[in-house]
Order: structure tokens, then C-alpha cells, then sequence
């Protein structure tokens, strides 16, 4: 009964860590996207070993302006994050200029992307990453 | 026997509230601000890229979703800034809502009032917003995502009902939470139905005002649809068997992106130009889709057909 009792506490306290990780990770990140840009209504989460990365495909519109941020919860990590054109092309990276956690858009055509976000930490340990995209007129 | 049972009891509180502590201070941790050890670290980090990037060819997929879709607020924030007056006919009245008592027509049509409250917003027809705001938390209680909706969420959009800008940021950011929750639910379904209904609805907007008030620019705007209906369908594929009802849906979309296929792109690569003093990319790229009249019509009567089965 006893250790049933522990299981059950390593596992609600377990549950709570990870949220509130994740409320974090989302504090973080809203930080960099606040009124006047608008959410596009989701979020982008994975979870990495360094040196790996995730990869999604959107589609911008012109005329809008955007903005993309991620942040990781590991301190001594950092995210870089690409985009290509359709034909794979390097239309942006913020390798350029010292990973900064957000950027601006602006597209002359709707364009469709892909974005690649990749996590590296100095002491390898695995990370939560998140990234959001909005957009304002 | 019974002191022993209470020390044991008393143990156990004390390591729960101990376990409570360390979570708390996880939960309310400041962020910390970066020391010049810490940028330097960053700047070798940054440096390593290349190399962790050659080390490990791993490429993992968002939430195992690969793609995902533009904001329907834009689509209405098109037809707003083409001139196109407010027609609320188009919208799905809400009356209606009752009707919807499972839980596809009432997380596609969350989806589809979502929208509507949107394009309602963009047009500042406030008299029209507190109906479907009403129908939204409605639904959200039935489908049990009104913990996301909650009271001080509640107030702040009843609060900022007649205020374009700042209920577009809420009700988004609300989306944006909706998706998290059912996403950490396990109920990915439910959400690909949400943003399903959202883009079917903006889509049936687009194409009935085109049909009224014919021109180029709509027409562009509608053959911008072919990718977003792809990532459409990829985020709804795995869940083609969770209802017939689910499986009608996903056959008319992949038949309507058939029809989408007929659409030409034409790309041009243009370098992009930065402005790092204002953290501003401008994306030069040329794209051009071509699309006929004919096509038009086509799209235009599938997404008629596909939003009559949804709403009815």
C-alpha cells in the first residue's frame, strides 16, 4: 500500500514539474510574441537531444508581417532556426546573428516555407523546445 | 501498530509537501539574465552548429504533426482589406448551435465559429460578437475545453468585445491554448477537427464572396489555398477511422485538392534582404499560382459542398 502511495506522489508531482516546465517554456516565448502580433493559433513543441532537429511546413501570406520565436528550457542551449523556400533555398537564419530568439517577416508573395529549428546544448542534456508564429497587419 | 501506521502517514505528507516544493520552484523560477560567460557560451554554441548539425542528421516532427496552418483570421483580414463589405448571411447562424451533439459537428463547428467571431471582429460588428461568443463557450463546455476557456478568459474577451485588436490577440492566443490542451490530452482529433472546420469556413467565406464580387486578387487568394489544404489533410489523415462522419470529411477534402492540383505555381528565387537593426527579414521571393475561372467554379461548389456537411 505504502509504495503504491509514493508511486502515485513520484507521479502527480511528476505531472506537475512537467507542467509547469511547459508554462515556462510558454511564458518564455510569449514574452517575444505579445499584441500587437496575433497567435496563428498554435503551438510548435518537441522534444530534442542536441544536434537534433524539427522541421515544419507553413505557408506565409504576403502582405502580412510576421513574427517567429522559440525559446528552449535549458539554459545553456540555443535554437537556430531556418528558413527555406519551396526549392530549398536559405531565405533566413538567425545563425547570422547570435541565434536571437525571435525575427520579423515580411513576404512580397504568398509563400510556402519550411522551418527548421535546431537545438544545441553545450552539456548534451536533452531539451523541450517551443515555437510560436504570429502575425499583425 | 497505529503509531507506527501514523509515522509511516506522516512521512508520506512529508515528502509530498517536499515534492511540492521542488515542483514549485521549477513553477515559479525567473528566468535569469544572461552573463558575459553565458553569451560567450552562446557564441560557441552557435559556432558548433555546423558541426552538431553533421554529427546528427535527425530530423523530428512537431507534436509528430509536420505541418500546419495560417491563422483563418487572415483570410478574413483579405476580404476587410479588399474593400468587401460585412455579410453576415454568410456566416453560420447561431442558432444553429443546439443542433451539433456529437463530437465532430461540435469541434468542427467550434472551428467554424470560431472564424465567424473572427471575421465579426475584423469587421467590427459588435452587436453581432456576443452571440457567437455565446455559442463558442457553449461548445466548449460540451466538447470539455472549458477549463482553456475559463472565467478570467471569459471576462477578458466579454471586456474587449467592441475592441478589434485586443480581442484578436485573445481569442487567438485561447486557440493557441485549446490546441495545447487537447494536444496534451490526447485528443489530437478533436483539435485537427477545430482547425478543419475553421479552414473550411474562412475557405467558404473566400470563394461565396468571389462569387459575388468577382476579382484577380480573390481568385489569387483562393489558389494560395492549395498548400494549407494539404497540411490540412496530412494533420487529419490519422484520424480518417474515428468515424464515418471523419472519413466523408477527408475523402471531399482530398477530392477538392485534387481540383486545387489543376492550380500552376510559378516561383521565383529573389535573395531576401535583412535589417538586423530591426530584427526584419524582407522575403523578396516572387510566387505565382494561375488558376482559371473554371477552376474556380469547381473549388468554389466542392467547398459549398463540403461546408453544407459540416453545418447542416
Amino acid at each position: 500500500m505504502k509504495s503504491i502511495y509514493i508511486i502515485l506522489l513520484i507521479l502527480v508531482s511528476t505531472a506537475f514539474t512537467s507542467l509547469a516546465q511547459d508554462n515556462a517554456l510558454m511564458k518564455e516565448c510569449s514574452k517575444y510574441l505579445h499584441s500587437p502580433f496575433v497567435s496563428d493559433g498554435q503551438e510548435y513543441k518537441a522534444e530534442l537531444s542536441s544536434g537534433e532537429s524539427a522541421e515544419f511546413h507553413t505557408t506565409f501570406y504576403s502582405g502580412n508581417h510576421y513574427r517567429i520565436a522559440g525559446v528552449s528550457n535549458q539554459k545553456d542551449s540555443q535554437l537556430i532556426f531556418t528558413i527555406y523556400d519551396q526549392e530549398n533555398r536559405v531565405l533566413f537564419s538567425n545563425v547570422k546573428y547570435g541565434s536571437t530568439p525571435y525575427w520579423d517577416f515580411e513576404f512580397e508573395s504568398t509563400l510556402n516555407c519550411a522551418i527548421k529549428v535546431q537545438y544545441i546544448s553545450k552539456t548534451k542534456k536533452p531539451g523541450s523546445i517551443l515555437l510560436l508564429i504570429g502575425f499583425k497587419q | 501498530m497505529q503509531e507506527k501506521t501514523s509515522n509511516n502517514r506522516i512521512r508520506l505528507v512529508i515528502i509530498f509537501l517536499i515534492i511540492i516544493a521542488v515542483a514549485s520552484l521549477f513553477y515559479f523560477r525567473k528566468p535569469s539574465e544572461k552573463t558575459t560567460d553565458e553569451v560567450q557560451l552562446i557564441e560557441d554554441l552557435v559556432a558548433s552548429s555546423v558541426e552538431a548539425e553533421q554529427e546528427s542528421g535527425n530530423i523530428f516532427h512537431f507534436n509528430n504533426i509536420l505541418f500546419s496552418l495560417p491563422s483563418p483570421y487572415q483570410i478574413s483580414l483579405i476580404l476587410h482589406e479588399s474593400g468587401i463589405s460585412y455579410n453576415k448571411e454568410l456566416l453560420n447562424p447561431s442558432r444553429k448551435a443546439s443542433d451539433y451533439i456529437t463530437n465532430f459537428s461540435r469541434a468542427i463547428n467550434f472551428g467554424v465559429y470560431g472564424v465567424d467571431l473572427g471575421y465579426i471582429n475584423i469587421y467590427q460588428q459588435t452587436q453581432d460578437a456576443a452571440s457567437y461568443f455565446a455559442v463558442l463557450k457553449i461548445l466548449s463546455l460540451d466538447l470539455g475545453i472549458y477549463k482553456v476557456l475559463n472565467q478570467s478568459t471569459v471576462n477578458r474577451i466579454e471586456e474587449n468585445i467592441d475592441n478589434r485588436d485586443s480581442l484578436m490577440v485573445i481569442v487567438s492566443e485561447t486557440y493557441r491554448n485549446i490546441d495545447k490542451f487537447l494536444k496534451t490530452n490526447e485528443r489530437e482529433e478533436t483539435g485537427a477537427l477545430i482547425l478543419a472546420g475553421g479552414w473550411i469556413e474562412s475557405v467558404y467565406i473566400l470563394t461565396q464572396e468571389m462569387k459575388n464580387n468577382p476579382h484577380p486578387d480573390l481568385m489569387q487568394r483562393i489558389a494560395e489555398q492549395k498548400r494549407p489544404l494539404e497540411n490540412l489533410i496530412k494533420l487529419l489523415i490519422p484520424h480518417t477511422e474515428e468515424s464515418e462522419n471523419y472519413k466523408f470529411l477527408v475523402e471531399n477534402l482530398i477530392d477538392l485538392a485534387y481540383t486545387f492540383d489543376e492550380i500552376v505555381e510559378e516561383y521565383e528565387y529573389i535573395p531576401s534582404v535583412d535589417y538586423p537593426k530591426k530584427k526584419l527579414t524582407i522575403v523578396n521571393s516572387k510566387s505565382k499560382m494561375i488558376i482559371t475561372p473554371k477552376v474556380t467554379s469547381v473549388i468554389t461548389d466542392k467547398v459549398e459542398k463540403l461546408h453544407t456537411f459540416i453545418t447542416q
